[in-house]
């Protein structure tokens, strides 16, 4: 095993999650994204931890807290789109979640929501 | 004198050590105590207990406020490992804690018939705590945790607010769906400092910020990359513009008192985490001023005019309020070119940041409550709906119009301090004191005295706007019953407020004499 190409690897996690989060509409794939920059994070730390720093145990802490706080926040994301609670789980068809968009409408002008 | 006896000396010693290990977390204690008070009545909807539970989380905030006043005078500074508590952290906490008495005023005003009111209180106060930790944390550890916690806190928050904001299917989905892209912004760039931390642990084994800069390693290569990466992640947190659509959208829907969450929790908690990488931002800065500095120009352009042409271009009023703190964030973008051309010094700086998050704290909490009282009772947020709101109701129209010119600037009040300071380095630029013509990039100085007038005009533009509408004859339709009686006191006190702190500071700024006030406003830090 070689750190080069194990940093290799997670560079390369992180250019397609970033760009899949960036890129996709559809919700499940903008998670899968996230996802996969998460791994890229998680591969860092342990093969520095590993093969710099000899086990380090702060690395292995950070990634324990930091994967379990950030997975809370994903669960609760998904839950909240597709429990029953909200009362509209069944209208996610519209594959549109794509997380950064460019209107006019954000610029310049008036932006009409669905009730007017 | 009642000798003690040994068991009670150890006991004594046990208590100092508890004491001791909860430090700089004594304005989370009553925070705490009020969730675990308040989360036995989580599920009830009686209007008693509701009553109960808000009485509790008001005294909790006021207990907390003052706790961290009275103990930061007591022992200042503190660090540690994980935690750094100074004078920076103590004002930001009382920011925030300050938002969050006027939030539970306007949660226990707005919405005290919602069924989920005792669980939106207990997930609030779950968030204070979260960002109370976030602000003392130093660690990476620390940092990210509390974050990520906070804006789960948060998360719940938007999504219990706007459960039932509307029986349309089609507005349901929406608001559902902006949520969800708002937040995914806020997890996206949350991943990016995740990232940044790791290559920062790799580069040098360093687990908080102020290592980082006193290493010889700063400009590694990795390292170099980590920052750049936690530096983005804040320009995606903040929603600067042109990454601004997912908030505008939300904004425009959403549940009012929702909004009051993402200016006054939300946002502060992305500026606050600038201000724990700004160390590391000045030693960029003074190694690639110019570049540097052209890229902060070129951002502010970007949320100044495109904050305030969005604002000038549109009519509602929701819209003008969320594109006016997008331009105001601008503002303080602006703030730190000024440092990469050398017109201004770090205290400054970072006084103008908190300042100008303090100028629209004092501007939007009493505006919100009049314009989206008057949006609930007309149906819209259509800006015609307030034509003549000051003929109708004199008493909180003059006290509006006061505010919104503390928010133009005008001297006197609050927003003058911040614009003084904001315009003055040009006047000491082009009069030819203060800086050295010689060093500083002449053109980059000029843009960016262009762009801090424009700002400063534009914003005073779109505020008179908004006046006069307000001073126009009222049309018989735009019918706005009384206000809660809270009201007028509320918004008095914020017009006192403004304009006490207004007449100080700028008595201050003239170098006039003012011996019954001995606290220097304009030159905390």
């Amino acid at each position: 095993m070689n750190l080069q190409y194990i940093n290799f690897f997670s560079f390369a996690l992180f250019i397609i999650g970033v760009f899949g989060t960036i890129y996709c509409r559809k919700f499940l794939s903008v998670i899968i994204s996230l996802q996969l920059i998460v791994i890229s994070a998680m591969i860092n730390f342990y093969s520095f931890g590993l093969f710099i720093y000899q086990s380090s145990t702060w690395g292995l802490v950070f990634v324990l807290i930091s994967f379990i706080s950030i997975y809370l926040l994903f669960f609760s994301i998904v839950f909240y789109n597709y429990s029953l609670q909200t009362g509209i789980h069944d209208f996610d068809v519209k594959k549109d979640m794509r997380i950064f968009k460019f209107e006019k409408a954000d610029w310049w002008g008036e932006e009409k929501t669905e009730d007017e | 004198m009642k000798k003690r006896t040994g068991g009670e000396k150890k006991r004594l010693k046990m208590n100092n050590i508890l004491i001791d290990l909860v430090y700089p977390f004594y304005g989370n204690l009553p925070l705490a105590g009020a969730v675990l008070l308040s989360v036995f009545f989580g599920l009830s909807y009686r209007k008693g207990l509701k009553i109960l539970v808000i009485i509790i989380a008001i005294i909790a905030v006021l207990a907390s406020l003052f706790l961290n006043i009275f103990y930061f005078s007591e022992t200042e500074n503190f660090s540690s490992y994980l935690f750094k508590f100074g004078f920076l952290q103590t004002i930001e906490s009382l920011i925030v804690l300050f938002s969050a008495l006027n939030i539970l005023i306007f949660l226990s005003i707005k919405r005290f018939d919602d069924r989920n009111l005792i669980k939106v209180i207990i997930i609030f106060i779950f968030s204070l705590i979260c960002i109370n930790i976030f602000i003392v944390s130093k660690n990476f550890l620390m940092i990210f945790s509390s974050l990520s916690l906070f804006l789960i806190c948060f998360f719940q928050l938007l999504s219990l607010l706007n459960k039932s904001s509307s029986d349309d299917g089609h507005l349901k989905y929406s608001i559902k769906n902006y949520i969800i892209r708002f937040v995914l912004v806020a997890v996206f760039s949350l991943l990016l400092i995740l990232v940044g931390f790791s290559l920062i642990f790799g580069a040098t084994d360093f687990k908080d910020f102020t290592q980082i800069l006193q290493s010889e390693n700063i400009d590694n290569t990795m390292m170099t990359a980590g920052i750049i990466l936690v530096f983005l992640s804040i320009y995606f947190y903040l929603f600067i513009f042109p990454f601004q659509n997912a908030y505008l959208k939300l904004g425009k829907r959403c549940e009012p008192t929702s909004l009051l969450f993402i200016w006054f929790l939300y946002f502060p908690s992305g500026i606050f985490l600038f201000l724990k990488v700004y160390d590391i931002f000045i030693h960029f800065l003074d190694k690639n001023s110019q570049v540097v500095s052209i890229i902060l120009i070129a951002i502010s352009i970007l949320c100044i005019l495109g904050g305030n042409i969005g604002a000038v271009s549109s009519k509602s009023l929701r819209r003008i309020f969320l594109f006016l703190f997008l331009a105001v964030i601008g503002m303080s973008v602006l703030c730190l070119a000024y440092q990469g051309l050398d017109l201004m010094d770090r205290q400054r700086v970072v006084w103008l940041i908190v300042a100008n998050l303090l100028t629209c704290i004092l501007f939007y909490f009493p505006a919100f409550a009049i314009f989206f009282d008057i949006e609930k009772q007309t149906g819209s947020d259509y800006i015609l709906k307030s034509k003549g709101f000051t003929r109708k109701n004199k008493f909180l129209g003059i006290n509006l119009i006061i505010l919104m010119f503390s928010f133009a600037g005008i001297i006197g009040t609050t927003g003058f301090l911040t614009r003084f300071f904001y315009l003055k380095p040009h006047l000491g630029f082009f009069s030819g004191n203060n800086v050295n013509m010689a060093e500083v990039n002449s053109v980059l100085v000029l843009l960016a005295a262009i762009i801090s007038v424009i700002g400063v005009l534009f914003i005073l533009a779109n505020i008179v706007r908004v006046i006069v509408v307000l001073l126009k004859t009222p049309d018989c339709d735009n019918e706005v019953k009384r206000f809660p009686r809270l009201y007028y006191p509320y918004i008095l006190i914020y017009t006192m407020l403004v304009l006490f702190i207004g007449i100080i500071g700028s008595l201050q700024i003239f170098n006039i004499d003012i011996s019954f006030f001995a606290y220097d406003i304009i030159n905390v830090f």
